[in-house]
């Protein structure tokens, strides 16, 4: 097996330019694989991780307003509202959270989220997974106090102490909130009443309802959902159902329509290897008349196809990561894409495969290749 | 009688049954012994390349039956003939036929690997055999780095380095100039005084005249020996 592998070194070698060019075929399939499939999976992390946020959780917001996605746009929920929802028999907890995309007026101008929670309520948001990275969380008593998210610090290159202005008003950065792949990341997190007051705001824009059994987290929706025909009850589990579609729809284009790129990427592999084949025939003659076995022949070519694309692979892995990275940083940290060790081993995968497939053809003619004839061939 | 190789009533037809049939052996029995150093002679297309294919396991008769050290190849696999070739049969060609991309070590290596030995035994045998035809400096060389001399010598070498039973050389002096070819000569009966067999397809009369057994072959037939 040393002798083989030794010798498929030796062999991709021997014509540069064409091995290069297949390994670039490969190159770029996987590449488009992996930067185009690290977006789907990008956001299929940052709804898992919102999944997470809201796990156990009932959100709700006022129909006919923007979804979850875009901040609840339209949504009103009064106070009165709130009362009625904390006086619902199996409601435990009642928190409001207003959510909105905004400008920045000073910095680099990218756009985040900014959320409004009341500082009662810290310990909700905490115990969904918002550890700080640095500095503190939004005490009682803050008012032009705010947390910011890990990419929007990294970002703006904002530490604890700094200051940041919504609106001509400077909050002071007293928390860093550690990175979760969620969209917290880019968010700034202030006092929901300093943040209703900035905005002008009357209402809330959404709520999270506590039930008093976990368990029974979808019975508690439903009964809502017949009490209150104003409002959408939103449970995790519903926003799996629709998220699981929109995943499905964008990994089958992005990963479906790249895939195409690295097929022709195998279809240069093999047309290199019955190439190579054709220019070494007498080579493996000689190989069959000393002793080699059609097995050891189609095993030969075999490696060789499989180096390639291996090669080819891995570097469209990595350059596929860069892919995936800078498009993380041109859009300003917003559009999450994500290589995850699934999408780089299913890269990987898929590369050998295509050196098997592509290298199948070769290899089998090369083994089944007469050794007089090609001792004679010149 | 002691014979190694031995081929009975061997028939060998390209094409059968077609307009372009061809009878390339016709009836040939032919028993080998070992120690043996014989020329195969006859003109182009007469079928002695046929024949050494036939005796190297390269090639099938369409009729009749092969020997080698006793063993009927007949039924054999491409597999199980494939090993026959790398253990029993030593081959040397016109053309040298050495591999590019292997050091001459490597190329006198390969027969061994092939045969499953692991790579220091074969790397020791290669050295020593290498030694012996007076390559002992040339381990390290490609193909293209020697001369024509050197690399038959090498591809000799190659031949030896599993103690084949029957070494088969066509045309070994063929592409080499009378002084050279001289010196393969002499190395090939040094090598057959010590024991090797020897079976060469060949033109050249020197080789005729130092074989201790003449075969002559003529369309399809054996006609002395």
């Amino acid at each position: 097996m040393n002798d083989l592998i030794d010798l498929a070194i030796k062999n991709i070698f021997r014509q540069k330019t064409r091995t290069s060019l297949a390994i670039i075929g490969i190159l770029i399939g996987i590449g488009a694989v992996v930067a185009l499939g690290s977006i789907s999976e990008g956001i299929y992390t940052q709804i898992t991780e919102e999944m997470q946020f809201m796990a156990g959780t009932i959100m709700v917001y006022s129909k006919g307003s923007s979804g979850f996605m875009t901040g609840f746009e339209g949504s009103e929920i009064t106070e009165e509202n709130i009362e009625e929802f904390e006086d619902f028999s199996g409601v435990k907890e009642v928190v409001p959270y207003v959510m909105r995309m905004g400008e920045i007026e000073i910095g680099m101008g990218s756009t985040m989220l900014i959320i409004g929670i009341d500082p009662e309520d810290v310990e909700f948001f905490k115990s969904r997974g918002t550890d700080l990275e640095s500095g503190r969380e939004i005490v009682v008593g803050d008012t032009y106090q705010a947390l910011i998210g890990y990419t929007y610090a990294e970002m703006n290159g904002l530490e604890v102490g700094d200051s940041i202005e919504l609106k001509k008003n400077s909050f002071e950065v007293v928390g860093i909130i550690e990175a979760t792949d969620a969209d917290i990341d880019n968010s700034i997190i202030i006092p929901i009443d300093t943040m209703m007051d900035v905005y002008n705001m009357d209402n809330y824009r959404a709520l999270f309802i506590t039930p008093e059994d976990i368990s029974k987290v979808d019975i508690l929706a439903d009964d809502l959902k017949s009490s209150f025909d104003d409002f959408e009850f939103t449970t995790t589990s519903d926003l799996v159902k629709q998220m699981a579609q929109i995943i499905d729809m964008i990994r089958f284009f992005t990963i479906g329509i790249s895939s195409i790129a690295a097929v022709v990427g195998g279809l240069g592999v093999m047309n290199t290897m019955i190439m190579s084949v054709l220019e070494r025939r007498r080579e493996i003659g000689i190989m069959k008349a000393i002793g080699a076995t059609n097995r050891y022949i189609l095993t030969q070519i075999l490696i060789e196809a499989v180096m390639i694309s291996l090669i080819g692979g891995l570097v469209g892995i990595l350059v596929g990561s860069l892919g995936s990275y800078s498009l993380r940083f041109i859009s300003g940290g917003l559009a999450t894409a994500k290589v995850t060790v699934n999408l780089a081993a299913g890269g990987l995968l898929f590369a050998i495969s295509l050196g098997l497939v592509g290298g199948f053809y070769p290899a089998w003619k090369a083994a089944k290749l007469d050794p007089i004839e090609a001792i004679r061939y010149e | 009688m002691n014979n190694i190789i031995e081929l009975k009533n061997i028939e060998k037809t390209y094409n059968p049954g077609k307009h372009n049939e061809l009878k390339v052996l016709k009836n040939v029995d032919l028993k080998i012994q070992k120690g043996e150093m014989i020329a195969l002679l006859g003109p182009s297309g007469s079928g002695k390349s046929t024949l050494m294919h036939i005796i190297g396991c390269l090639d099938k008769p369409t009729s009749g039956k092969v020997y080698i050290d006793g063993k009927d190849v007949h039924k054999l696999s491409d597999d199980e003939l494939a090993l026959i070739r790398s253990k029993k049969i030593g081959f040397i060609f016109q053309q040298f036929n050495l591999i590019g991309v292997f050091t001459a070590l490597e190329n006198v290596m390969m027969p061994m690997r092939l045969a499953g030995f692991n790579k220091k035994e074969a790397e020791e045998r290669a050295k020593k055999l290498l030694k012996m035809v007076k390559l002992g400096e040339r381990f390290d060389h490609f193909p293209r780095q020697l001369s024509g001399g050197e690399l038959q010598r090498v591809a000799i070498a190659r031949a030896l380095v599993n103690e084949p039973l029957i070494i088969l050389a066509d045309e070994p002096t063929g592409n080499l100039d009378t002084k050279t070819g001289e010196e393969i000569i002499d190395l090939m009966n040094k090598l057959n005084d010590k024991g090797y067999t020897f079976l060469i397809v060949t033109h050249d009369r020197l080789i005729a005249k130092s074989a201790k057994r003449i075969i002559k072959i003529k369309d399809g037939k054996i006609l002395g020996g």
